[in-house]
């Protein structure tokens, strides 16, 4: 049993065969004993099983589903603390202690190494992220959201590595719903997402990273640097895409709509379409948790003019994608740099408005200014992947 | 609308089939290239682990 303990969604076809059960058991029970046992309590049933049996660490990943419930309980419904940050923080606390103990040397044995034994926790991220979301926009209310609708949220299998990020209340109204939203049109369409994600992870991905990806020799050229660059581009899109398409695939077949996360990200034409379209949900999360208190905190300080404030936001912003990423270099400049594309576009917006005139293009057509945004976006993009991917973290070293 | 679906379904469906084979039922990487072992989904794993 011990070795079953190291499947992570999607990664081994037992995996597959695992979900496959759990959705045959979902629709067992909604044939034959739908009055007696809820959808929630099955729902529940799959995650723990899995968690138990085949996650990494099972007891971890428990412990801090349960820590960040208590989290939830003690601070928005029995002190009814008003403020935010304090438990934001104490909800964060595991996943910066994990990425702390990442750029520690951990290798050797001793203390670290015990602790990162302990904490290194798969999808600590992109679970720090669902709780904060349910705690910000669940503690005002008069409701208290119980441990099981808690747990089902957090521990959702399909999404329970890397997403795609939910949201607590959307997700909610489907577990709510129970059976009667496992419709046979759902089941196929998520089917579809199914075969699309694996063709896209399993076969493209795969395919780009063994002909291409691992074909290259490192000269040290340009060239080599500009293969590695679009290769792992395409390599990481096919894959994060296809992965997203699996869960949301699968959470279809088990009655979870669960959000679309990339829409054609290589056709955006500046920034912030480029962030409707890759990686959707962690850009809408930024957005209404992070960019807006910020920038509604700078604006109340009134200590910035209105533009400074906004490419301040967003700078901060980016930069805390990259943090969330990781403590890495490659990870924070590559959030940097996101966030400085971010604040450039939003500068060029403002001189735009300002001027009256496009001050970049000029007067060229719109259809070529639309070509040549997409270019620029496409080649700005995969330079911050690049660096995202720590595959040039040796220049790094060197300038440093 | 619905022909362009069933081209594009019948499109995955072979695409998916023919990586298979390529990629898992007969390994082309053993023909091609002179590898002992490939990063594959060992590395994906990784990288996910990380988050």
């Amino acid at each position: 049993m011990k070795e079953l303990h190291s499947i992570l969604p999607f990664t081994e076809p037992l995996f597959f065969w695992f979900l496959f059960a759990g959705v045959l058991l979902l629709f067992g029970f909604r044939a034959l004993f739908r009055k007696k046992v809820a959808y929630r309590y099955v729902l529940a049933f799959i995650s723990l099983v899995y968690i138990a049996l085949m996650f990494t660490k099972p007891v971890q990943i428990l412990g801090l589903i349960a820590y960040t419930y208590l989290v939830y309980y003690v601070f928005a419904r029995k002190l009814n603390y008003p403020k935010l940050l304090l438990p934001v923080i104490l909800l964060s606390v595991p996943m910066l202690f994990m990425k702390t103990l990442n750029i520690l040397p951990t290798e050797e044995p001793g203390a670290l190494h015990n602790l990162s034994i302990v904490f290194q926790i798969a999808g600590i991220s992109f679970m720090t992220f669902k709780v904060i979301q349910l705690y910000i926009d669940e503690s005002g209310k008069d409701k208290t959201v119980s441990f099981l609708d808690f747990f089902n949220f957090t521990a959702f299998v399909p999404t329970l590595l890397i997403g795609p990020i939910d949201r607590f209340q959307r997700f909610n109204e489907n577990v709510k719903a129970g059976y009667d939203s496992m419709q046979p049109e759902l089941f196929l369409d998520g089917l579809n997402d199914l075969i699309r994600g694996l063709l896209y992870k399993f076969v493209i991905a795969y395919g780009i990273s063994m002909l291409f990806l691992e074909q290259l020799v490192n000269d040290g050229t340009v060239v080599y640097h500009a293969k590695q660059m679009y290769g792992y581009l395409f390599y990481l899109f096919f894959d994060f895409a296809g992965y997203s398409l699996l869960a949301i695939g699968f959470g279809k077949m088990m009655g979870i709509h669960v959000p679309v996360n990339f829409n054609k990200p290589f056709l955006a034409v500046n920034p912030k379409d480029f962030w409707k379209r890759w990686h959707i949900t962690l850009g809408d999360w930024l957005n209404d948790y992070f960019f807006k208190p910020i920038f509604k905190e700078l604006t109340s300080k009134k200590k910035f003019k209105p533009i400074q404030r906004q490419n301040l936001a967003l700078f901060l912003t980016f930069s805390l994608m990259g943090f969330w990423n990781g403590f890495e270099l490659h990870f924070i400049l590559s959030g940097m740099l996101f966030g400085l594309y971010s604040v450039i576009h939003n500068y060029y917006t403002y001189l735009c408005k300002k001027n009256g005139k496009d001050v970049f293009f000029g007067n060229l057509p719109p259809a070529a200014v639309r070509i040549l945004s997409i270019v620029i976006m496409f080649n700005a993009v995969a330079v911050a992947i690049y660096i995202f991917s720590g595959k040039i973290s040796y220049l790094f070293d060197k300038i440093l | 609308m619905f022909r362009n679906k069933i081209v594009t379904n019948f499109l995955v469906y072979l695409l998916l089939i023919a990586g298979y084979l390529l990629f898992y039922a007969f390994p082309v990487d053993k023909f091609l290239f002179e590898k002992e072992e490939t990063e594959s989904s060992s590395k994906v794993n990784f990288i996910y682990q990380q988050f």
